[in-house]
């Protein structure tokens, strides 16, 4: 079985940072796609690796696809890895203003926007252009949403006896599309 | 079909064509006389499914014709026709949106755009030899473009080029597309008005061999594809970019490649041989206005009777105030007089300004302003054009006729516009709004196909959607 990169998609709890955790694993027999063994190594000398995003950003209707590709080592500031040597279980946390950088569509926001986001994630040779895997993930972003729907929660008054239930819907109803956003 | 006055466009052969048929002839007349009361409304919006199909070789051959289209480019075309399209058609409130699908189940790869590969694409067609004997031979899409007919006027001899059936059959063969559903521009390399053999020119008119477009009326869809052609020169003008310059292709090679295969092979010079510039119009948008308009069932100013499109130089005359379509004579519009100028199916839109066109005119009128040939030559269903005027849009009567169209029970305008939300963008019970997919989405669409493998347009809308609800729930509950 080929490389098969596994991610944790997310963003800090600020929603101003786009984090990026690999957990793809090492090469085993219970993990056949994991990184080594009959795979390719994560050696940075052997290896490049590259993020590319794609934002669908929306201003009324009208829908932009915006896209901007990341060089793991030209971003190697934003990149934590728990080796010095290897890409393996790398954490890449790019801040939005950075992301504005390959993305200039991002330029005008504070924070990674709630929006719907395409990640394909390459490995490929340092040296040649053999890529040795390639994979794309979807992330949903509900960070802020999420918060508006915690304090939208905790404002509604459930000690009031007499109060009009229409606001505990409206609560109940928000939670349970924020949930659903998922499956959208 | 015979090519009578088809030298621009091929309505009114089509037109003529289905007045010689009992059925359509009745079929004409019908919705003639049902649009004939009127639209209810003129000024909402009607939305619109739309397809770009282009027709291309890229086969080694078809890409020393000039016909190699790549998909990303075709995609960048889209775009830039969907815009033009919208332009032409604001006057009628009228809206295009990409299709996403063009039958039940046949989901686009990408909006609104269709590839055909039309290497194998041919037919075969009667030449008559300088020595009058004729001989079979196979006429392929990438060196003679569509006929706009079968035979010449007289029908002595075949028109050269793929026949339109074959074309269309080629189109479904590749992909299922509901005509009815969705609004079809087919892109093609040239329509083609050669005779294949004889004489040329018979009508002593400067035919160049090229049509520009051809359109069906909406009264006989269900006899005929209701699509809507273009040739690539026809959708070419004098502004920085155009259509060729999108699809990356040379217009001039497509030229200079079919110059070449008609005089190696069958020894037929065409004008000149005619360029570039002999071909192009002044504003794209006319041309597809007219086209549209076509297709939503006005006709040309210069319409007579059903007699004079059987000649091969039709024109009209003064007291053609009435209804081709129901019998008589003229435009069928009551407020666009008749377009009495000789020639008329045969001059193109940038040919001669008002005045010094050699216009004929009626009795008891004076060359000058607003008398009716200059009413009739400055409007859309005209073939005239010059780079000042400015009279170019619809007339009160034939936007009411067109609206009506699409107001009227069992026509195909109607089926279009009542499609609009399953074709375009099945949302279904989520999104209670239409919405316009941007120009701008399509052109990311084209780089986005180069890494990956999938568009998420409806998905990333039906989460802003939705992200937009909460929002207002929670906002209205945090901020009460």
């Amino acid at each position: 079985m080929a490389l098969n990169l596994k991610v944790n998609i997310q963003t800090a709890n600020d929603c101003r940072n786009l984090v990026i955790e690999d957990i793809t694993g090492n090469y085993s027999e219970n993990n056949l796609g994991g990184w080594g063994g009959l795979n390719i190594n994560p050696l940075k000398t052997n290896v490049n690796m590259s993020m590319t995003l794609q934002a669908y950003l929306y201003e009324g209707e009208n829908l932009t696809i915006a896209e901007g590709n990341f060089d793991f080592t030209v971003f190697e500031n934003f990149i934590d890895t728990p080796s010095q040597e290897s890409y393996a279980n790398f954490k890449m946390s790019i801040p939005v203003e950075t992301l504005a950088v390959e993305i200039a569509e991002l330029e005008s926001f504070n924070i990674v926007e709630d929006n719907l986001y395409q990640i394909i994630l390459r490995v490929g040779d340092s040296s040649t252009s053999t890529e040795y895997a390639i994979k794309e993930f979807v992330f949903k972003n509900t960070c802020s949403i999420t918060k508006l729907v915690a304090q939208a929660l905790t404002s509604i008054n459930l000690q009031c006896e007499d109060c009009d239930d229409s606001d505990i819907e409206k609560a109940l109803l928000a939670k349970s599309l924020l949930e659903s956003i998922e499956n959208v | 079909m015979r090519l009578r006055n088809g030298y621009i466009s091929g309505l009114p052969d089509e037109i003529l064509e289905s007045l010689l048929d009992e059925d359509q002839a009745l079929l004409l007349s019908e919705y003639e006389t049902e649009v004939s009361n009127g639209a209810s409304d003129t000024e909402s919006t009607i939305n619109i499914p739309i397809v770009f199909v282009y027709v291309r070789d890229n086969s080694e051959q078809g890409e020393q014709q000039g016909i190699k289209i790549d998909t990303g480019d075709a995609l960048d075309a889209s775009a830039y026709l969907l815009e033009h399209f919208n332009s032409a058609a604001a006057d009628l409130n009228i809206s295009f949106t990409p299709a996403y699908k063009t039958g039940e189940n046949d989901i686009l790869d990408y909006p609104g755009t269709l590839m055909v590969d039309a290497e194998d694409l041919y037919s075969q067609k009667i030449y008559v030899t300088p020595e009058n004997t004729e001989e079979t031979v196979n006429m392929y899409y990438r060196n003679t473009g569509v006929a706009m007919a079968d035979q010449n006027y007289d029908g002595t001899h075949s028109i050269a080029g793929v026949g339109k059936t074959a074309l269309i059959a080629k189109i479904l063969n590749t992909h299922h597309i509901n005509f009815s559903k969705v609004y079809t521009v087919i892109i093609v390399n040239r329509l083609n008005t050669l005779s294949l053999g004889g004489e040329q020119n018979k009508n002593n008119f400067s035919t160049l061999g090229w049509s520009y477009i051809n359109n069906i009326h909406p009264a006989v869809s269900n006899n005929k594809p209701f699509v809507s052609m273009f040739s690539l020169q026809a959708l070419s003008n004098y502004q920085d970019t155009n259509l060729e310059d999108h699809l990356n292709i040379d217009l001039q090679t497509i030229i200079n490649a079919h110059n070449n295969y008609f005089v190696g092979n069958f020894n037929i010079i065409e004008q000149s041989p005619f360029t570039e510039d002999d071909l192009k119009i002044t504003k794209i948008e006319l041309i597809i206005k007219h086209s549209l308009a076509s297709s939503f069932g006005l006709l040309p100013t210069g319409t007579g009777m059903a007699q004079d499109l059987l000649l091969a130089s039709g024109t009209t005359n003064c007291d053609a105030n009435g209804c081709l379509l129901l019998g008589g004579q003229g435009n069928c519009i009551d407020d666009v007089p008749p377009n009495v100028m000789g020639g008329f199916y045969f001059k193109k839109f940038i040919e001669d300004d008002y005045g010094a066109a050699g216009a004929s005119f009626c009795n008891n009128e004076a060359p000058g302003l607003f008398n009716s040939l200059y009413i009739s030559m400055y409007n859309i269903m005209n073939f005239y054009r010059t780079e000042t005027a400015t009279y170019i849009s619809f007339s009160e009567n034939q936007i009411d006729k067109i609206r009506a169209g699409f107001e009227t029970e069992g026509t195909v305008l109607k089926s279009l516009k009542d499609n609009f939300n399953s074709y375009s963008f099945n949302l279904e019970t989520l999104c209670d709004n239409t919405r316009q997919i941007s120009v701008r989405a399509i052109n990311k669409a084209k780089n986005y196909t180069q890494s990956f493998k999938v568009v998420r347009e409806e998905e990333s809308y039906k989460f802003n959607y939705v992200k937009n609800k909460v929002s207002l729930l929670c906002n209205t509950l945090i901020n009460r």
